[in-house]
């Protein structure tokens, strides 16, 4: 008996890092074929590019993770990083120094996932419809901030956020991983964390265990929005502009990440570590075909392809092949 | 349906309709049927008894051409038949009736019952002939209803009929029904009966799964029981008794069904006064400590929304809650628990549980709602997890396993010690054995005989007369939204309840 214990356990286990393995499985054979294919791949100085490159949208994708695993969606983000992108330039442009450019741009994050937060939350709408909404609003409302202009930033010590180097390593690196794990710490050891997974599993259920599931929805709007304030500094900083057309596709790589790293749409489901995973197989993917100059068609053909070989094998492996529906 | 339809008025023949012999089935790691042996007449109703797991839904699915069998032979009049979908089990003329109902909320009745084969003419739906024929086929189980209705207006006894009615509708010999009165109440059971009886002295053979052994009696020729995946037993019913069919089922004697001792009755701890919500009129009760209380009604009489007011899940026009004395304001479940009160919802998967979570995870979820800490800490979740465990008995691999993967009884007791682990002082269970098997159910009720013991107030609102009768120290009925009566539940009877639940 005590063995049988042992091994459903385990078994247990397996089911649920099999979508990470898929997705490390991924990230390995893309680096041996880059390694392969070319000879400036595996360098260090490659790996900084990537890394600089994934930072942006890597630090979104932690908070886009719980929104997903809480069964709700944001589709507005690259909008709200756009936003957030043009106030840090305007607030830098009026004389701001790094530490307020920051400030008010991580609470126009807030502000915006606040808004998202409201109608979701308040009203009860249909968050997929909410955020198709807003992601036009607030693209609307990047351009309006500078007339559609793109405004550049000069205050060195704010761009230092995203350009700099501390010991060598991109500061953008830092951030991003520090993000992550803060992230990693949130999903699998608070509290809040844990009633992520509970109200994406079974909202009724969660509400009647005591769960203020709407209140917990609007803070991760909140803590999306703050996210967005995040990437969209790094983004302003890195660019040394407030471009208001930035960061279009953000949101499709961000869920494609957290897609990738196994998170089910219907919630309930994902783990950071496997979002993390998948925003490298896609920064990798992209810096390996540049490097190897594929076209930009092609980049996209690919880049949706991966995508979904990488959920066909895990539907595959949950047996879809085997059900009739 | 003017005249009454009784057992008498079956002819049971000698030809046999439909028989499956030396049936097996495995699935990886369980082998749920053994050599099974089972036939059934033109015009007979056998029922299917069995504990959830022993196998009853298998063969039900090989003979309905769900499954395939590992080994073995069955044969439809005489003729060896092989099943490769339930499309070619449907066309040879056997009709199943599922537990869930399948229908599209959203759309009309003739629409569902002409679902996959809509008429049509020139290619464009022809509504007249549907509409004429949706009532032409409804006729033959003596419901009038608008096909033009969307069907999620209708009640589950409706929509269950509408379901019969397609079925049968396809001239059928065998008819399998899986528990279809989980849902209806004592009047709609009746009806039911009622149109099993005729249906069967019409020549039409029907399989019968219930947990309800008292309807059995009143609707089947003979039981064959199920234990573990072999046939146990083949019963004529004029020779059954409850005694020895739950023994066949379980493999041991139950000798008590309803455990209830009852306990010392203590002062008044929960008072309901005036209570109004959506569905709700004024509704004022109270109960003890130490007591079960009771709470019946037929569908939609409101009873089921005494639990959700009770826990802040409706909203409350007006009334007062007194728990303990003290007046409790609740606008949401979190007021409720932090008031002394626990909840067991009727549907256990959509609101009982979160099915992708382990019985730990889901064992301390309201006590992390009450508690709220800032951080997990999985060692405790797992003392409390194991604690539970082994003091309700429940059956799993680990505190570790997702709860999907445990039967209904054992689901039950997840929930169950959710809310123990809260210590509450009153524990308000809907519907508390649905869906449960006679082992489990016994295993339920002596838990709440322990509970009333050790001083709680247990409140069960429930559809099984049984159960209400045997475990109740006082019934309340509702009927439309108010109080129609209070019972003790000595002199209760089922006549008395019904009469209450019927509006007087």
């Amino acid at each position: 008996m005590k063995q049988q214990t042992k091994k459903r356990t385990l078994s247990d286990l397996m089911g649920d890092s099999s979508s990470l393995l898929t997705v490390i499985g991924a990230l390995l054979v893309e680096i041996v074929v880059f390694a392969i294919l070319s000879p400036n791949f595996l360098t260090v100085i490659n790996f900084k590019n990537i890394g600089l490159y994934a930072a942006i949208v890597g630090c979104v994708s932690c908070s886009v993770t719980l929104v997903n695993i809480s069964g709700m969606i944001d589709i507005s983000v690259g909008s709200q990083i756009a936003v957030v992108g043009m106030v840090a330039a305007l607030v830098s442009g009026a004389g701001g120094n790094w530490v307020g450019t920051t400030a008010a741009s991580l609470a126009v994050g807030v502000t915006l996932g606040a808004i998202n937060g409201f109608f979701i939350t308040v009203l009860k709408l249909n968050a997929f419809i909410t955020t198709i909404a807003t992601m036009q609003s607030f693209r609307g409302l990047a351009f309006l901030l500078s007339d559609g202009m793109s405004l550049t930033i000069s205050d060195s010590a704010f761009k230092f956020i995203g350009r700099g180097y501390i010991l060598g390593i991109p500061m953008s690196l830092i951030i991003m991983l520090v993000c992550y794990l803060v992230f990693h710490f949130i999903s699998k050891y608070t509290v809040l964390g844990r009633n992520v997974y509970m109200i994406g599993g079974n909202p009724q259920a969660s509400f009647l265990a005591g769960i203020n599931v709407n209140s917990l929805r609007f803070k991760l709007y909140l803590i999306n929005g703050l996210m967005c304030g995040v990437s969209g500094v790094l983004l302003a900083s890195q660019t040394g502009a407030g471009i208001p057309n930035a960061a279009a596709n953000y949101n499709m790589t961000a869920l494609s990440a957290v897609i990738l790293g196994g998170a089910a749409l219907t919630g309930g489901k994902g783990t950071i570590l496997g979002t993390f995973l998948g925003s490298m197989v896609l920064a990798v993917l992209q810096n390996g075909m540049n490097m190897m100059s594929v076209g930009a068609y092609w980049q996209d053909i690919i880049i949706g392809a991966v995508l979904i070989l990488s959920i066909s094998i895990d539907a595959i492996k949950g047996g879809s092949l085997k059900r009739k529906l | 349906m003017s005249y009454i339809y009784s057992r008498q008025d079956r002819r049971v023949s000698d030809e046999i309709v439909m028989e499956a012999a030396g049936i097996n089935k495995a699935f990886p790691g369980v082998k749920a049927l053994t050599d099974v042996d089972i036939s059934i007449r033109k015009g007979e109703v056998v029922a299917l008894l069995g504990e959830n797991g022993a196998g009853k839904s298998t063969l039900i699915k090989i003979l309905s051409g769900v499954y395939q069998p590992d080994s073995g032979t069955m044969k439809l009049e005489g003729r060896e038949v092989h099943f490769d979908v339930p499309l070619q089990a449907k066309e040879a003329g056997i009709g199943v009736i599922h537990q869930e109902l399948n229908y599209v909320a959203s759309v009309s009745v003739a629409e569902n019952i002409f679902m996959g084969n809509i008429p049509t003419r020139h290619g464009i739906v022809d509504y007249k002939t549907m509409y004429e024929e949706s009532r032409k086929i409804m006729a033959k189980v003596g419901l009038e209803l608008d096909p033009k209705i969307c069907i999620g207006t209708c009640s589950v006894a409706q929509k269950q009929l509408i379901e019969i009615a397609k079925v049968i509708s396809n001239d059928i010999k065998v008819l399998i029904m899986d528990e279809p009165t989980s849902s209806l109440n004592d009047i709609e059971t009746k009806n039911l009966f009622q149109f099993i009886h005729k249906a069967a002295s019409e020549g039409i053979s029907i399989f019968y799964i219930s947990h309800k052994l008292d309807e059995l009696f009143e609707v089947a020729d003979r039981v064959v029981v199920i234990r573990d995946g072999c046939v146990t037993a083949q019963i004529d019913m004029k020779e059954a008794t409850r005694q020895l069919l739950i023994s066949r089922m379980v493999g041991r004697d139950l000798t008590a069904m309803y455990p209830k001792e009852g306990a010392p009755i203590g002062e008044t701890i929960l008072e309901v006064q005036d209570l109004s919500t959506d569905w709700l009129k004024g509704i004022s009760f109270h109960a003890r400590r130490g007591e079960i209380f009771g709470i019946y009604g037929l569908m939609g009489s409101g009873h089921q929304e005494i639990g959700s007011a009770l826990f802040g899940k409706d909203i409350i026009h007006h009334g007062k809650i007194l728990v303990n004395g003290k007046p409790a304001k609740i606008k949401r479940p979190m007021d409720a628990i932090r008031a002394g009160i626990a909840y067991v919802p009727a549907e256990r998967k959509t609101e009982g549980l979160v099915l992708n979570q382990s019985v730990a995870v889901n064992t301390v979820a309201a006590y992390y709602s009450k508690t709220h800490p800032l951080f997990v800490n999985r060692k405790r979740d797992s003392q409390i997890a194991k604690k539970w465990i082994e003091s309700l008995s429940t059956k799993t691999p680990s505190e570790n396993t997702i709860v999907e993967s445990l039967s209904g009884g054992n689901q039950q007791k997840v929930v169950l010690s959710k809310w123990l682990e809260l210590k509450p002082d009153v524990l308000i269970l809907n519907e508390p054995t649905r869906g449960i098997d006679v082992g489990a159910k016994a295993e339920i009720y002596k838990i709440l005989d322990r509970l009333v013991n050790e001083g709680k107030c247990v409140i069960i609102i429930t559809s099984e007369m049984p159960e209400l009768l045997a475990m109740s120290d006082r019934i309340m009925v509702m009927f439309e939204g108010q109080v129609s009566g209070f019972l003790d539940g000595k002199d209760a009877t089922q006549e008395s309840v019904v009469q209450y639940a019927i509006g007087g």
